[in-house]
Protein backbone atom coordinates (compact mmCIF):
# COMPACT_ATOMS: atom_id res chain seq x y z
CA UNK A 1 0.00 0.00 0.00
CA UNK A 2 1.83 3.09 -1.23
CA UNK A 3 1.47 6.32 0.64
CA UNK A 4 -0.02 9.24 -1.23
CA UNK A 5 1.58 12.64 -0.62
CA UNK A 6 -1.37 13.80 1.56
CA UNK A 7 -1.23 10.62 3.52
CA UNK A 8 2.53 10.95 3.84
CA UNK A 9 2.14 14.50 5.15
CA UNK A 10 -0.41 13.29 7.69
CA UNK A 11 1.84 10.44 8.71
CA UNK A 12 4.78 12.81 9.07
CA UNK A 13 2.82 15.21 11.27
CA UNK A 14 1.53 12.36 13.40
CA UNK A 15 4.98 10.88 13.71
CA UNK A 16 6.50 14.21 14.65
CA UNK A 17 4.16 14.24 17.63
CA UNK A 18 4.63 10.58 18.47
CA UNK A 19 8.37 10.51 18.15
CA UNK A 20 8.98 13.87 19.79
CA UNK A 21 7.25 12.49 22.85
CA UNK A 22 9.28 9.35 22.98
CA UNK A 23 12.69 10.24 21.63
CA UNK A 24 15.71 12.24 22.61
CA UNK A 25 19.19 11.93 21.13
CA UNK A 26 20.95 8.59 20.89
CA UNK A 27 19.28 5.55 22.39
CA UNK A 28 15.61 6.13 23.04
CA UNK A 29 14.64 7.15 26.53
CA UNK A 30 11.20 6.78 28.01
CA UNK A 31 11.42 8.47 31.34
CA UNK A 32 9.85 11.78 32.30
CA UNK A 33 6.79 10.96 30.26
CA UNK A 34 4.34 13.04 32.19
CA UNK A 35 4.81 15.03 35.35
CA UNK A 36 2.83 13.78 38.28
CA UNK A 37 1.33 16.30 40.61
CA UNK A 38 1.25 14.27 43.80
CA UNK A 39 4.41 14.02 45.86
CA UNK A 40 6.13 10.79 46.83
CA UNK A 41 4.98 10.01 50.35
CA UNK A 42 7.59 8.35 52.55
CA UNK A 43 6.69 6.88 55.90
CA UNK A 44 8.65 8.44 58.79
CA UNK A 45 12.09 6.95 59.30
CA UNK A 46 12.61 4.60 62.26
CA UNK A 47 15.66 4.59 64.52
CA UNK A 48 18.09 1.81 63.76
CA UNK A 49 16.44 0.90 60.44
CA UNK A 50 18.77 1.09 57.43
CA UNK A 51 17.76 3.57 54.76
CA UNK A 52 17.42 3.21 51.01
CA UNK A 53 17.63 6.49 49.12
CA UNK A 54 15.52 6.48 45.96
CA UNK A 55 16.38 9.19 43.43
CA UNK A 56 14.00 9.65 40.53
CA UNK A 57 12.27 12.13 38.24
CA UNK A 58 8.53 12.34 38.64
CA UNK A 59 6.59 10.59 35.89
CA UNK A 60 3.80 8.07 35.54
CA UNK A 61 6.26 5.23 34.98
CA UNK A 62 8.79 6.15 37.67
CA UNK A 63 5.93 6.47 40.14
CA UNK A 64 4.71 2.99 39.25
CA UNK A 65 8.19 1.55 39.83
CA UNK A 66 8.58 3.50 43.07
CA UNK A 67 5.23 2.35 44.42
CA UNK A 68 6.05 -1.31 43.95
CA UNK A 69 9.64 -0.88 45.18
CA UNK A 70 8.55 0.95 48.32
CA UNK A 71 5.88 -1.66 49.11
CA UNK A 72 8.50 -4.40 48.98
CA UNK A 73 11.27 -2.62 50.86
CA UNK A 74 9.49 -0.72 53.60
CA UNK A 75 9.16 -3.55 56.10
CA UNK A 76 12.96 -3.93 56.18
CA UNK A 77 14.28 -0.53 55.10
CA UNK A 78 13.35 3.12 55.51
CA UNK A 79 12.65 4.32 51.99
CA UNK A 80 13.67 7.96 51.53
CA UNK A 81 12.55 9.39 48.20
CA UNK A 82 14.10 12.40 46.51
CA UNK A 83 12.59 13.54 43.20
CA UNK A 84 15.00 15.22 40.80
CA UNK A 85 14.38 17.71 38.04
CA UNK A 86 16.45 19.52 35.45
CA UNK A 87 17.35 21.99 38.23
CA UNK A 88 18.92 19.35 40.48
CA UNK A 89 22.72 19.47 40.68
CA UNK A 90 25.29 16.86 41.74
CA UNK A 91 25.85 19.00 44.85
CA UNK A 92 22.17 18.60 45.77
CA UNK A 93 22.54 14.86 45.43
CA UNK A 94 25.70 14.89 47.53
CA UNK A 95 23.83 16.73 50.32
CA UNK A 96 21.06 14.11 50.22
CA UNK A 97 23.50 11.21 50.38
CA UNK A 98 25.31 12.85 53.30
CA UNK A 99 22.08 13.59 55.13
CA UNK A 100 20.39 10.20 54.62
CA UNK A 101 23.51 8.01 54.86
CA UNK A 102 21.74 5.30 52.88
CA UNK A 103 22.69 1.64 52.95
CA UNK A 104 21.83 1.59 49.26
CA UNK A 105 20.88 4.12 46.58
CA UNK A 106 18.29 3.34 43.92
CA UNK A 107 18.65 5.53 40.83
CA UNK A 108 15.63 5.56 38.54
CA UNK A 109 16.02 6.96 35.02
CA UNK A 110 18.83 8.50 32.98
CA UNK A 111 18.69 11.82 34.79
CA UNK A 112 19.21 10.28 38.24
CA UNK A 113 21.98 8.02 36.93
CA UNK A 114 23.79 10.89 35.21
CA UNK A 115 23.59 13.07 38.34
CA UNK A 116 24.99 10.25 40.44
CA UNK A 117 27.84 9.69 37.96
CA UNK A 118 28.71 13.39 38.17
CA UNK A 119 28.52 13.28 41.97
CA UNK A 120 30.89 10.30 42.03
CA UNK A 121 33.36 12.22 39.85
CA UNK A 122 33.38 15.16 42.24
CA UNK A 123 33.72 13.30 45.53
CA UNK A 124 36.26 10.70 46.64
CA UNK A 125 34.64 7.35 47.54
CA UNK A 126 33.73 4.98 48.97
CA UNK A 127 30.18 5.17 47.69
CA UNK A 128 27.10 3.31 48.88
CA UNK A 129 25.98 0.52 46.54
CA UNK A 130 23.69 1.74 43.80
CA UNK A 131 20.93 -0.02 41.87
CA UNK A 132 20.07 1.61 38.55
CA UNK A 133 16.72 1.21 36.79
CA UNK A 134 15.05 2.66 33.72
CA UNK A 135 18.32 3.95 32.29
CA UNK A 136 18.95 3.48 28.58
CA UNK A 137 21.37 0.70 27.74
CA UNK A 138 22.65 0.62 31.32
CA UNK A 139 24.90 -2.36 30.77
CA UNK A 140 26.92 -0.31 28.27
CA UNK A 141 27.00 2.68 30.68
CA UNK A 142 27.72 0.78 33.87
CA UNK A 143 31.44 1.59 33.82
CA UNK A 144 30.59 5.26 34.46
CA UNK A 145 29.51 4.35 38.00
CA UNK A 146 31.36 2.85 40.92
CA UNK A 147 29.82 0.11 43.04
CA UNK A 148 26.68 -0.08 40.93
CA UNK A 149 24.48 -2.73 39.42
CA UNK A 150 20.96 -2.61 38.06
CA UNK A 151 18.36 -3.89 35.69
CA UNK A 152 18.52 -3.26 31.96
CA UNK A 153 15.55 -1.26 30.67
CA UNK A 154 15.41 -2.67 27.15
CA UNK A 155 13.21 -5.72 26.73
CA UNK A 156 15.42 -8.59 25.51
CA UNK A 157 14.71 -9.90 22.03
CA UNK A 158 14.13 -13.41 23.38
CA UNK A 159 11.21 -12.23 25.54
CA UNK A 160 9.77 -10.29 22.64
CA UNK A 161 10.04 -13.17 20.18
CA UNK A 162 8.57 -15.78 22.52
CA UNK A 163 5.60 -13.50 23.19
CA UNK A 164 5.18 -12.77 19.50
CA UNK A 165 5.26 -16.49 18.72
CA UNK A 166 2.32 -16.99 21.05
CA UNK A 167 0.27 -14.23 19.40
CA UNK A 168 0.42 -15.24 15.72
CA UNK A 169 -0.15 -18.47 13.83
CA UNK A 170 2.64 -17.79 11.36
CA UNK A 171 6.05 -19.14 12.38
CA UNK A 172 8.56 -16.87 14.09
CA UNK A 173 11.91 -18.55 13.50
CA UNK A 174 13.94 -15.78 11.87
CA UNK A 175 13.66 -12.20 13.02
CA UNK A 176 15.29 -9.28 11.26
CA UNK A 177 16.74 -6.24 12.98
CA UNK A 178 18.17 -3.07 11.47
CA UNK A 179 20.88 -1.44 13.55
CA UNK A 180 23.60 1.15 13.43
CA UNK A 181 27.27 0.23 14.09
CA UNK A 182 26.87 1.58 17.66
CA UNK A 183 24.44 -1.24 18.42
CA UNK A 184 26.39 -4.10 16.82
CA UNK A 185 27.53 -5.47 20.19
CA UNK A 186 24.04 -5.30 21.62
CA UNK A 187 22.59 -7.13 18.62
CA UNK A 188 25.26 -9.81 18.95
CA UNK A 189 24.32 -10.38 22.60
CA UNK A 190 20.66 -10.55 21.69
CA UNK A 191 21.41 -13.05 18.93
CA UNK A 192 23.00 -15.37 21.48
CA UNK A 193 20.05 -15.07 23.84
CA UNK A 194 17.47 -15.58 21.09
CA UNK A 195 19.21 -18.80 20.01
CA UNK A 196 18.23 -20.28 23.40
CA UNK A 197 14.63 -20.25 22.14
CA UNK A 198 15.60 -21.39 18.63
CA UNK A 199 15.03 -17.96 17.10
CA UNK A 200 17.61 -16.71 14.64
CA UNK A 201 18.22 -12.97 14.83
CA UNK A 202 19.31 -11.64 11.45
CA UNK A 203 21.01 -8.26 11.67
CA UNK A 204 21.43 -5.65 8.95
CA UNK A 205 23.84 -2.85 9.71
CA UNK A 206 23.15 0.59 8.28
CA UNK A 207 25.31 3.71 8.54
CA UNK A 208 25.47 6.07 11.50
CA UNK A 209 23.04 8.49 9.90
CA UNK A 210 20.93 6.42 7.52
CA UNK A 211 18.44 7.98 5.12
CA UNK A 212 15.06 6.55 4.06
CA UNK A 213 16.66 4.73 1.14
CA UNK A 214 19.00 2.79 3.43
CA UNK A 215 16.09 1.77 5.62
CA UNK A 216 14.10 0.61 2.59
CA UNK A 217 17.08 -1.30 1.25
CA UNK A 218 17.67 -2.95 4.62
CA UNK A 219 14.03 -3.98 4.92
CA UNK A 220 14.00 -5.24 1.36
CA UNK A 221 17.07 -7.34 2.09
CA UNK A 222 15.66 -8.75 5.31
CA UNK A 223 12.19 -9.53 4.00
CA UNK A 224 12.93 -10.68 0.41
CA UNK A 225 16.41 -12.13 0.56
CA UNK A 226 16.63 -13.30 4.16
CA UNK A 227 12.90 -14.08 4.30
CA UNK A 228 12.63 -13.16 7.96
CA UNK A 229 9.34 -13.88 9.71
CA UNK A 230 9.23 -10.64 11.70
CA UNK A 231 11.05 -7.36 12.21
CA UNK A 232 12.28 -6.18 15.61
CA UNK A 233 12.72 -2.41 15.87
CA UNK A 234 15.35 -1.22 18.34
CA UNK A 235 14.74 1.83 20.51
CA UNK A 236 17.26 3.88 18.58
CA UNK A 237 15.95 7.38 17.94
CA UNK A 238 18.16 7.88 14.93
CA UNK A 239 16.30 5.04 13.19
CA UNK A 240 12.96 6.34 14.40
CA UNK A 241 13.03 9.86 13.01
CA UNK A 242 9.64 10.77 11.55
CA UNK A 243 11.07 11.13 8.06
CA UNK A 244 12.67 7.68 8.21
CA UNK A 245 9.46 6.10 9.45
CA UNK A 246 7.29 7.74 6.78
CA UNK A 247 9.62 7.41 3.81
CA UNK A 248 11.61 4.38 4.86
CA UNK A 249 9.96 1.92 7.23
CA UNK A 250 6.30 2.37 6.32
CA UNK A 251 6.82 2.30 2.57
CA UNK A 252 8.30 -1.16 2.74
CA UNK A 253 6.31 -2.59 5.61
CA UNK A 254 2.95 -1.65 4.09
CA UNK A 255 3.93 -3.37 0.85
CA UNK A 256 4.96 -6.56 2.57
CA UNK A 257 3.14 -6.89 5.90
CA UNK A 258 4.96 -8.96 8.49
CA UNK A 259 4.84 -8.62 12.28
CA UNK A 260 6.81 -5.60 13.44
CA UNK A 261 7.64 -5.42 17.13
CA UNK A 262 8.59 -2.06 18.61
CA UNK A 263 9.68 -0.99 22.08
CA UNK A 264 7.69 2.24 22.27
CA UNK A 265 3.94 2.03 22.87
CA UNK A 266 3.08 5.12 20.86
CA UNK A 267 4.50 3.52 17.71
CA UNK A 268 1.61 1.05 17.77
CA UNK A 269 -1.02 3.17 16.11
CA UNK A 270 -4.08 2.01 14.22
CA UNK A 271 -3.68 4.85 11.68
CA UNK A 272 0.03 4.35 11.01
CA UNK A 273 0.28 0.56 11.15
CA UNK A 274 3.98 0.71 11.97
CA UNK A 275 4.46 -1.41 15.08
CA UNK A 276 2.00 -4.28 14.99
CA UNK A 277 3.05 -5.20 18.52
CA UNK A 278 4.95 -3.38 21.25
CA UNK A 279 6.69 -5.08 24.15
CA UNK A 280 7.22 -2.61 26.96
CA UNK A 281 8.66 -2.83 30.46
CA UNK A 282 6.13 -3.68 33.16
CA UNK A 283 7.01 -0.95 35.64
CA UNK A 284 5.26 -2.47 38.61
CA UNK A 285 7.13 -5.74 38.08
CA UNK A 286 10.34 -3.76 37.59
CA UNK A 287 9.90 -2.30 41.07
CA UNK A 288 9.56 -5.80 42.53
CA UNK A 289 12.62 -7.00 40.62
CA UNK A 290 14.61 -4.02 41.92
CA UNK A 291 13.53 -4.81 45.47
CA UNK A 292 14.71 -8.41 44.92
CA UNK A 293 18.07 -7.00 43.87
CA UNK A 294 18.33 -4.77 46.97
CA UNK A 295 17.54 -7.76 49.22
CA UNK A 296 20.07 -9.88 47.34
CA UNK A 297 22.75 -7.19 47.83
CA UNK A 298 21.92 -6.95 51.54
CA UNK A 299 22.30 -10.72 51.92
CA UNK A 300 25.55 -10.82 49.98
CA UNK A 301 27.44 -7.94 51.61
CA UNK A 302 26.35 -5.01 49.42
CA UNK A 303 28.85 -5.76 46.65
CA UNK A 304 26.95 -4.04 43.88
CA UNK A 305 29.96 -3.72 41.61
CA UNK A 306 30.34 -7.50 41.55
CA UNK A 307 26.66 -8.21 40.96
CA UNK A 308 25.65 -8.77 37.33
CA UNK A 309 23.19 -6.45 35.65
CA UNK A 310 19.86 -8.25 35.36
CA UNK A 311 17.55 -8.39 32.40
CA UNK A 312 13.95 -7.24 32.90
CA UNK A 313 11.66 -10.21 33.49
CA UNK A 314 8.28 -8.75 32.83
CA UNK A 315 6.71 -7.09 29.82
CA UNK A 316 3.46 -5.47 28.90
CA UNK A 317 2.21 -6.09 25.40
CA UNK A 318 0.37 -3.77 23.04
CA UNK A 319 -1.30 -4.78 19.77
CA UNK A 320 -2.55 -2.98 16.67
CA UNK A 321 -5.56 -5.25 16.57
CA UNK A 322 -7.09 -4.38 13.16
CA UNK A 323 -3.72 -4.83 11.43
CA UNK A 324 -2.89 -8.02 13.29
CA UNK A 325 -6.28 -9.49 12.44
CA UNK A 326 -6.21 -8.54 8.77
CA UNK A 327 -2.58 -9.20 7.93
CA UNK A 328 -0.73 -11.19 10.55
CA UNK A 329 -2.75 -14.32 11.32
CA UNK A 330 -3.43 -13.22 14.86
CA UNK A 331 -4.52 -15.90 17.36
CA UNK A 332 -7.83 -14.57 18.67
CA UNK A 333 -7.63 -16.73 21.79
CA UNK A 334 -4.60 -14.75 22.98
CA UNK A 335 -6.43 -11.43 23.05
CA UNK A 336 -6.97 -11.81 26.81
CA UNK A 337 -3.21 -12.17 27.26
CA UNK A 338 -2.48 -8.70 25.85
CA UNK A 339 -2.26 -5.67 28.11
CA UNK A 340 -3.33 -2.92 25.73
CA UNK A 341 -5.34 -3.12 22.55
CA UNK A 342 -5.13 -0.36 19.95
CA UNK A 343 -7.97 -0.18 17.43
CA UNK B 1 -2.81 45.21 22.48
CA UNK B 2 -5.31 47.81 23.78
CA UNK B 3 -3.58 50.44 25.93
CA UNK B 4 -6.13 53.24 26.45
CA UNK B 5 -9.84 54.13 26.17
CA UNK B 6 -10.72 50.71 27.52
CA UNK B 7 -13.79 51.56 29.73
CA UNK B 8 -16.58 49.77 27.78
CA UNK B 9 -14.18 47.14 26.59
CA UNK B 10 -13.06 46.46 30.14
CA UNK B 11 -16.68 46.18 31.33
CA UNK B 12 -17.43 43.79 28.47
CA UNK B 13 -14.35 41.77 29.34
CA UNK B 14 -15.34 41.72 33.03
CA UNK B 15 -18.83 40.58 32.11
CA UNK B 16 -17.38 37.85 29.86
CA UNK B 17 -15.12 36.71 32.70
CA UNK B 18 -18.08 36.65 35.12
CA UNK B 19 -20.10 34.57 32.64
CA UNK B 20 -17.20 32.22 32.16
CA UNK B 21 -16.76 31.90 35.93
CA UNK B 22 -20.47 31.11 36.29
CA UNK B 23 -20.29 28.35 33.68
CA UNK B 24 -17.05 26.96 35.08
CA UNK B 25 -18.55 26.87 38.59
CA UNK B 26 -21.73 25.28 37.27
CA UNK B 27 -19.78 22.68 35.34
CA UNK B 28 -17.59 21.89 38.35
CA UNK B 29 -20.65 21.54 40.56
CA UNK B 30 -22.32 19.26 38.03
CA UNK B 31 -19.14 17.22 37.75
CA UNK B 32 -18.88 16.91 41.53
CA UNK B 33 -22.51 15.81 41.74
CA UNK B 34 -22.01 13.25 39.01
CA UNK B 35 -18.83 11.97 40.66
CA UNK B 36 -20.46 11.65 44.06
CA UNK B 37 -23.42 9.86 42.47
CA UNK B 38 -21.04 7.46 40.73
CA UNK B 39 -19.10 6.88 43.95
CA UNK B 40 -22.33 6.30 45.85
CA UNK B 41 -23.50 3.91 43.11
CA UNK B 42 -20.19 2.02 43.22
CA UNK B 43 -20.31 1.88 47.01
CA UNK B 44 -23.82 0.54 47.06
CA UNK B 45 -23.06 -2.33 44.71
CA UNK B 46 -21.83 -5.52 46.38
CA UNK B 47 -18.06 -5.76 45.89
CA UNK B 48 -16.04 -8.83 44.96
CA UNK B 49 -12.25 -8.65 45.20
CA UNK B 50 -10.35 -11.17 43.11
CA UNK B 51 -6.68 -12.12 43.36
CA UNK B 52 -5.63 -14.94 41.06
CA UNK B 53 -2.61 -15.58 38.88
CA UNK B 54 -4.11 -16.68 35.60
CA UNK B 55 -2.86 -16.39 32.05
CA UNK B 56 -5.66 -13.89 31.44
CA UNK B 57 -4.73 -10.28 32.10
CA UNK B 58 -6.38 -8.62 35.12
CA UNK B 59 -8.13 -6.16 32.82
CA UNK B 60 -9.70 -8.95 30.77
CA UNK B 61 -10.63 -11.02 33.81
CA UNK B 62 -12.23 -8.02 35.49
CA UNK B 63 -14.27 -7.27 32.36
CA UNK B 64 -15.35 -10.90 32.02
CA UNK B 65 -16.44 -11.24 35.66
CA UNK B 66 -18.18 -7.87 35.61
CA UNK B 67 -20.14 -9.08 32.59
CA UNK B 68 -21.06 -12.35 34.32
CA UNK B 69 -22.00 -10.60 37.56
CA UNK B 70 -24.18 -7.64 36.60
CA UNK B 71 -25.09 -5.20 39.34
CA UNK B 72 -21.93 -5.90 41.28
CA UNK B 73 -18.51 -4.33 41.46
CA UNK B 74 -15.61 -6.63 40.60
CA UNK B 75 -12.03 -5.63 41.37
CA UNK B 76 -9.20 -7.84 40.13
CA UNK B 77 -5.85 -7.31 41.87
CA UNK B 78 -2.57 -8.26 40.25
CA UNK B 79 -0.41 -7.97 43.36
CA UNK B 80 -0.80 -9.44 46.83
CA UNK B 81 -0.36 -6.05 48.47
CA UNK B 82 -3.16 -4.58 46.37
CA UNK B 83 -5.34 -7.50 47.43
CA UNK B 84 -4.63 -6.98 51.13
CA UNK B 85 -5.36 -3.26 50.71
CA UNK B 86 -8.70 -4.13 49.16
CA UNK B 87 -9.43 -6.59 51.97
CA UNK B 88 -8.88 -3.75 54.43
CA UNK B 89 -11.88 -2.05 52.80
CA UNK B 90 -14.04 -5.06 53.84
CA UNK B 91 -15.39 -6.27 50.51
CA UNK B 92 -18.57 -8.35 50.40
CA UNK B 93 -16.66 -11.30 48.96
CA UNK B 94 -13.11 -12.32 48.09
CA UNK B 95 -11.97 -14.85 45.49
CA UNK B 96 -8.42 -16.20 45.74
CA UNK B 97 -6.46 -19.39 46.19
CA UNK B 98 -7.38 -21.16 49.42
CA UNK B 99 -3.95 -20.53 51.06
CA UNK B 100 -4.25 -16.83 50.25
CA UNK B 101 -7.64 -16.66 51.94
CA UNK B 102 -6.31 -18.60 54.93
CA UNK B 103 -3.33 -16.26 55.26
CA UNK B 104 -5.83 -13.44 55.67
CA UNK B 105 -8.02 -15.27 58.21
CA UNK B 106 -10.75 -15.93 55.64
CA UNK B 107 -12.53 -19.21 55.04
CA UNK B 108 -13.46 -20.41 51.58
CA UNK B 109 -17.23 -20.94 51.80
CA UNK B 110 -17.42 -21.85 48.11
CA UNK B 111 -14.62 -24.06 46.88
CA UNK B 112 -13.50 -24.39 43.30
CA UNK B 113 -13.11 -27.96 42.04
CA UNK B 114 -11.14 -29.43 39.18
CA UNK B 115 -11.34 -33.11 38.39
CA UNK B 116 -13.55 -33.45 41.47
CA UNK B 117 -10.88 -32.20 43.89
CA UNK B 118 -10.42 -28.86 45.63
CA UNK B 119 -6.63 -29.00 45.55
CA UNK B 120 -4.08 -29.20 42.75
CA UNK B 121 -0.51 -30.43 42.42
CA UNK B 122 2.44 -28.10 41.98
CA UNK B 123 5.68 -28.88 40.14
CA UNK B 124 9.16 -27.56 39.55
CA UNK B 125 10.10 -26.81 35.98
CA UNK B 126 13.77 -26.82 35.03
CA UNK B 127 15.94 -27.08 31.92
CA UNK B 128 17.48 -30.33 30.82
CA UNK B 129 17.01 -32.42 33.97
CA UNK B 130 14.60 -32.79 36.86
CA UNK B 131 15.60 -31.54 40.32
CA UNK B 132 16.59 -34.12 42.89
CA UNK B 133 14.80 -33.58 46.22
CA UNK B 134 18.18 -33.59 47.97
CA UNK B 135 19.04 -30.37 46.08
CA UNK B 136 15.84 -28.49 46.97
CA UNK B 137 17.46 -26.45 49.73
CA UNK B 138 20.36 -25.21 47.58
CA UNK B 139 18.68 -24.26 44.31
CA UNK B 140 17.66 -20.78 43.20
CA UNK B 141 13.93 -21.00 42.67
CA UNK B 142 11.61 -18.70 40.74
CA UNK B 143 8.17 -18.24 42.27
CA UNK B 144 5.18 -15.95 41.91
CA UNK B 145 4.90 -13.52 44.84
CA UNK B 146 1.66 -15.17 45.94
CA UNK B 147 1.56 -14.13 49.60
CA UNK B 148 4.07 -11.31 49.99
CA UNK B 149 7.78 -11.88 50.58
CA UNK B 150 7.57 -13.65 53.96
CA UNK B 151 4.35 -15.53 53.26
CA UNK B 152 5.58 -16.82 49.91
CA UNK B 153 8.88 -17.90 51.43
CA UNK B 154 7.01 -20.00 53.98
CA UNK B 155 4.60 -21.30 51.32
CA UNK B 156 7.53 -22.46 49.16
CA UNK B 157 9.30 -24.10 52.10
CA UNK B 158 6.10 -26.03 52.94
CA UNK B 159 5.68 -27.18 49.35
CA UNK B 160 9.26 -28.39 49.16
CA UNK B 161 9.04 -30.04 52.56
CA UNK B 162 11.84 -27.88 53.96
CA UNK B 163 12.20 -25.94 57.19
CA UNK B 164 13.77 -22.99 55.39
CA UNK B 165 13.08 -22.05 51.81
CA UNK B 166 15.87 -21.91 49.21
CA UNK B 167 16.78 -18.58 47.59
CA UNK B 168 13.70 -17.30 45.81
CA UNK B 169 13.45 -14.98 42.83
CA UNK B 170 10.00 -13.43 43.15
CA UNK B 171 7.95 -12.42 40.11
CA UNK B 172 4.58 -10.68 39.90
CA UNK B 173 3.01 -12.82 37.15
CA UNK B 174 3.30 -16.50 36.36
CA UNK B 175 4.26 -15.65 32.75
CA UNK B 176 7.46 -14.06 34.13
CA UNK B 177 8.73 -17.42 35.37
CA UNK B 178 9.86 -18.57 31.92
CA UNK B 179 12.34 -15.67 31.47
CA UNK B 180 14.00 -16.70 34.74
CA UNK B 181 14.85 -20.03 33.09
CA UNK B 182 15.75 -18.46 29.74
CA UNK B 183 18.19 -16.02 31.41
CA UNK B 184 19.50 -18.80 33.68
CA UNK B 185 18.61 -16.64 36.68
CA UNK B 186 16.96 -19.59 38.42
CA UNK B 187 17.61 -23.33 38.49
CA UNK B 188 13.90 -24.07 38.52
CA UNK B 189 10.55 -22.37 38.76
CA UNK B 190 7.53 -23.32 40.84
CA UNK B 191 4.10 -23.44 39.23
CA UNK B 192 0.80 -25.35 39.28
CA UNK B 193 0.93 -28.50 37.18
CA UNK B 194 -1.91 -27.22 34.98
CA UNK B 195 0.39 -24.46 33.67
CA UNK B 196 3.07 -26.85 32.46
CA UNK B 197 1.53 -27.54 29.05
CA UNK B 198 1.04 -23.85 28.31
CA UNK B 199 4.61 -23.02 29.34
CA UNK B 200 6.03 -25.87 27.28
CA UNK B 201 4.00 -24.69 24.29
CA UNK B 202 5.51 -21.23 24.61
CA UNK B 203 9.11 -22.36 24.81
CA UNK B 204 11.54 -24.46 22.80
CA UNK B 205 13.63 -25.14 25.92
CA UNK B 206 13.99 -28.74 27.07
CA UNK B 207 11.74 -28.25 30.10
CA UNK B 208 11.63 -31.04 32.66
CA UNK B 209 8.98 -31.51 35.33
CA UNK B 210 9.67 -32.43 38.97
CA UNK B 211 6.37 -33.25 40.74
CA UNK B 212 5.90 -32.15 44.34
CA UNK B 213 4.00 -34.19 46.90
CA UNK B 214 2.08 -31.39 48.63
CA UNK B 215 -1.09 -30.17 46.95
CA UNK B 216 -2.38 -26.58 47.07
CA UNK B 217 -5.95 -25.38 47.51
CA UNK B 218 -7.75 -24.20 44.37
CA UNK B 219 -9.54 -20.86 44.12
CA UNK B 220 -12.26 -20.38 46.71
CA UNK B 221 -14.69 -17.64 47.65
CA UNK B 222 -14.98 -16.15 51.13
CA UNK B 223 -17.92 -13.98 52.06
CA UNK B 224 -17.28 -10.86 54.09
CA UNK B 225 -20.92 -9.84 54.53
CA UNK B 226 -24.35 -11.43 54.42
CA UNK B 227 -25.10 -9.36 51.32
CA UNK B 228 -22.00 -10.83 49.75
CA UNK B 229 -23.17 -14.36 50.48
CA UNK B 230 -26.67 -13.68 49.16
CA UNK B 231 -25.49 -11.95 45.97
CA UNK B 232 -22.28 -13.71 44.99
CA UNK B 233 -23.01 -17.32 45.95
CA UNK B 234 -25.59 -17.87 43.16
CA UNK B 235 -23.56 -15.81 40.70
CA UNK B 236 -20.40 -17.88 41.26
CA UNK B 237 -22.32 -21.16 41.14
CA UNK B 238 -23.83 -20.08 37.81
CA UNK B 239 -20.53 -19.22 36.12
CA UNK B 240 -20.16 -20.85 32.71
CA UNK B 241 -17.40 -23.29 31.87
CA UNK B 242 -15.41 -20.73 29.86
CA UNK B 243 -15.23 -18.36 32.83
CA UNK B 244 -14.50 -21.19 35.25
CA UNK B 245 -11.72 -22.38 32.96
CA UNK B 246 -10.15 -18.95 33.09
CA UNK B 247 -10.34 -19.04 36.89
CA UNK B 248 -8.62 -22.45 36.89
CA UNK B 249 -11.60 -24.57 38.05
CA UNK B 250 -14.30 -26.81 36.53
CA UNK B 251 -17.07 -26.10 38.98
CA UNK B 252 -17.90 -24.81 42.50
CA UNK B 253 -19.21 -26.48 45.62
Amino acid sequence: MALTSRKALGVLLLLCGVVALTCARGPATRDVVAPVGASFEDVPTRPGVPGVLVVLPSSVHTREVWHSLRDELQSTFDVVTRPVSSETTPADLMREVQAVKPRCVVLIGNQAMNLYAQYQKQVPGPFPPAVVLMASFFEQQRSRLENATGIAYEIPGITTFVKLRSFVYRPVQRVGVIHRPLFAGYVKEQRGLAAVEKVELVGYEVGDEPGPYQIRRALDHLTRREKVDAIWVLNDNVLLKPELIAKGWLKMLHQNPIPVVVGVGSLVDARLHFGSFAMLPDHSALGLQAANLVFKLSQEGWKAGATPVELPLSVQSVIDLPWARQRLQFREETLDHIDRIVQ
Amino acid sequence: MMRSGGGPALRAAASAIARRRFWVTALLAAGALLLSALVAFAQERPRLVVYLHTEVKSRALEALLAQRMPGTEVIVCGRYRDFTRELARTPDAALALEPVLQANALTGALKGLRGGRDTEPYVLLSIGATIDAARFSTIVLGAVDLLGRDGTTQFVANLLGLEASPEIKFVIKSEDLLPLLQFQSADAVLLPEREVVRTKNLSKLDLQVTPLATRVGLPAVAFGTEVGRRVFRPLVLALDSETNGKLGVDTWR
